[in-house]
């Protein structure tokens, strides 16, 4: 598909629940991934598929278009530029298109587990992703400071080195999927960078 | 007899190649690739974090 077109169908759906992604492959002929969105003023999501991570499940024609909807169906797979057949088939999809992924009886919007059918949307630590997709437990490890998520049978934890080189750790690798990554912000203020590491080391020196 | 061996061979090793690609009517599993552009402060785009639910439309092309 040329870039033209993949900006004109993502301006066509532009309101609807639909994802216009690109990947590119045999960089530098004579575009860099940068280039080539910078020449062809592309605006979606430009992956990289040098290693044909893509094309090796999809098709390894060029140019390949592929459509999936909404329950997760490939429902357009060809090589090639029919563009009026791609966007006649998106229109059919986003009939798939529910609201509620999970059948939960809670929209997605306000899910906390989307892919998770959780109805009760119980939500024992309160930290806002509901326990039924929850791995870290706000309310017992991953509390104040216990950012190593070291605890005892009785659930008792100390605030020690190892908390501290986590957080570095954390902070380093901008490691937001880590447990400890929602109590990281020692300071409370909406970051958690190397000031919540300095407040972190000085309350394992000064315990209050 | 010979032509038919060699028949069922290249029909055996056709389906081989060809039954690796996803068809129309398959069920996907997550994929993804690293983001080079336009990602929006994310390095990877998943189907899992990113196309759950939505229509997701996406074209591989090379750049020569």
């Amino acid at each position: 598909m040329e870039a033209p077109q993949l900006e004109a169908v993502k301006q066509q759906f532009i309101d609807e629940e639909v994802i216009i992604i690109t990947a590119g492959k045999s960089w530098g002929q004579p575009y860099n991934c940068e280039q080539w969105a910078t020449n062809f003023g592309l605006t979606i999501p430009i992956l990289d598929d040098e290693i044909d991570s893509l094309s090796s499940i999809f098709g390894n024609s060029i140019p390949h278009n592929v459509v999936i909807d909404g329950n997760g169906q490939i429902v357009y797979t060809s090589n090639g530029h029919n563009l009026a057949g791609i966007i006649n088939v998106i229109e059919n999809s986003l009939n798939t298109i529910s609201g509620d992924y999970d059948d939960d009886g809670i929209l997605d919007d306000v899910d906390n587990c989307i892919d998770v059918n959780n109805p009760l949307q119980n939500d024992n630590d309160l930290d806002g992703t509901g326990d039924a997709c929850d791995s870290c437990d706000n309310l017992l490890v991953y509390v104040d400071g216990n950012i190593y998520g070291e605890v005892d049978y009785q659930s008792n934890y100390d605030i020690d080195i190892f908390d501290l080189i986590t957080l570095m750790d954390i902070i380093a690798n901008d490691d937001t999927n880590n447990c400890g990554y929602e109590i990281g912000d020692i300071t409370n203020d909406g970051n958690v960078n190397i000031i919540d590491a300095i407040a972190l080391i000085q309350r394992i020196l000064y315990p209050e | 007899m010979f032509i038919f061996k060699y028949l069922i061979k290249f029909i055996l090793f056709f389906s081989l190649v060809s039954s690796q690609y996803y068809q129309v009517g398959d069920q996907i599993e997550n994929f993804g690739a690293p983001i080079c552009m336009n990602g929006n402060g994310d390095d990877i785009w998943s189907y899992d974090q990113h196309g759950i639910n939505k229509v997701i439309f996406l074209s591989v092309f090379a750049t020569w």
